[in-house]
């Protein structure tokens, strides 16, 4: 029992200071997401043109990357703030179990969306791999 | 985060608006990457981007977004270092230089946003 303690202590410390990490990494993420659109909307040329060459399997992978971070921040943020406001307290290791189930799903139906539309990854290595069949 | 308390420096409200501005970022911003990357027909491109920020409730979305997320984010940047700089100087150095951080990035995001109208600037 001593052990499941130290055990849950350990959990919950990992999750606040990767939401430490993840915080971190998203508002530098943000300062520069802001920046290159603010720079691309001058016109309609210089933001295609940019697009397009996001368009490849490297950057579709970062997105990737990038959601997971996101989400984790998203999901283990709301976990914290129903504590914070006294919202199943009695049922910490299932609200942090469903936390970790939705971060994961949520993160493979958005990579999945991601990937598979029009202009995803999938689309990206066919145009890359195939040119010569398209 | 934990917040420990620290009435000096603002306390619970500033507490409560992260959370409340957490919850709301997570609404959006899921709506956001889901819009930009799944909903649009082929190749994210400006077409279909200015159609959309040219009118007027998303340009009131989308700067809400932006205000939110800047000081969500940036009020996160500064409770973290908040823990580990103690210097007196270094502490006002650095909150000037995010206060300057959220003044430019908000002002590059607003000149973004606004000049959208239908069928180009």
């Amino acid at each position: 029992m001593r052990a499941l303690q130290r055990y849950r202590i350990h959990l919950g410390t990992a999750a606040w200071i990767l939401h430490r990490l993840s915080g971190l990494g998203l508002i530098l993420y943000l300062l520069l997401h802001i920046w290159v659109i603010h720079h691309l909307a001058k016109g309609q040329a210089e933001f295609d043109g940019i697009m397009h060459s996001f368009n490849n399997p490297l950057f579709k992978f970062l997105e990737v990357g990038l959601v997971g971070v996101i989400l984790y921040h998203l999901w283990n943020g709301l976990r914290v703030t129903l504590f914070d406001f006294g919202l199943f307290i009695e049922k910490q290791k299932q609200v942090f179990g469903a936390a970790v189930v939705l971060w994961l799903a949520t993160w493979a139906v958005v990579a999945y969306a991601m990937l598979t539309r029009v202009g995803g990854l999938l689309a990206a290595v066919v145009r890359a791999g195939g040119g010569g069949l398209s | 985060m934990k917040y420990r308390g620290n009435v000096r420096s603002g306390g619970a409200i500033m507490w409560l608006f992260q959370r409340v501005t957490g919850v709301y970022l997570a609404v959006v911003l899921f709506a956001h990457v889901w819009l930009l990357h799944y909903l649009l027909d082929g190749e994210l491109g400006f077409a279909a981007v200015a159609d959309r920020v040219a009118t007027p409730l998303w340009k009131t979305i989308d700067i809400s977004f932006l205000v939110v997320a800047l000081f969500h984010g940036l009020y996160g940047l500064w409770i973290v270092l908040d823990d580990y700089v103690h210097r007196g100087w270094l502490r006002i150095l650095i909150y000037g230089a995010i206060s300057i951080v959220a003044l430019v990035a908000l002002t590059l995001g607003i000149l973004t946003i606004l000049p959208f109208q239908a069928g180009g600037f």
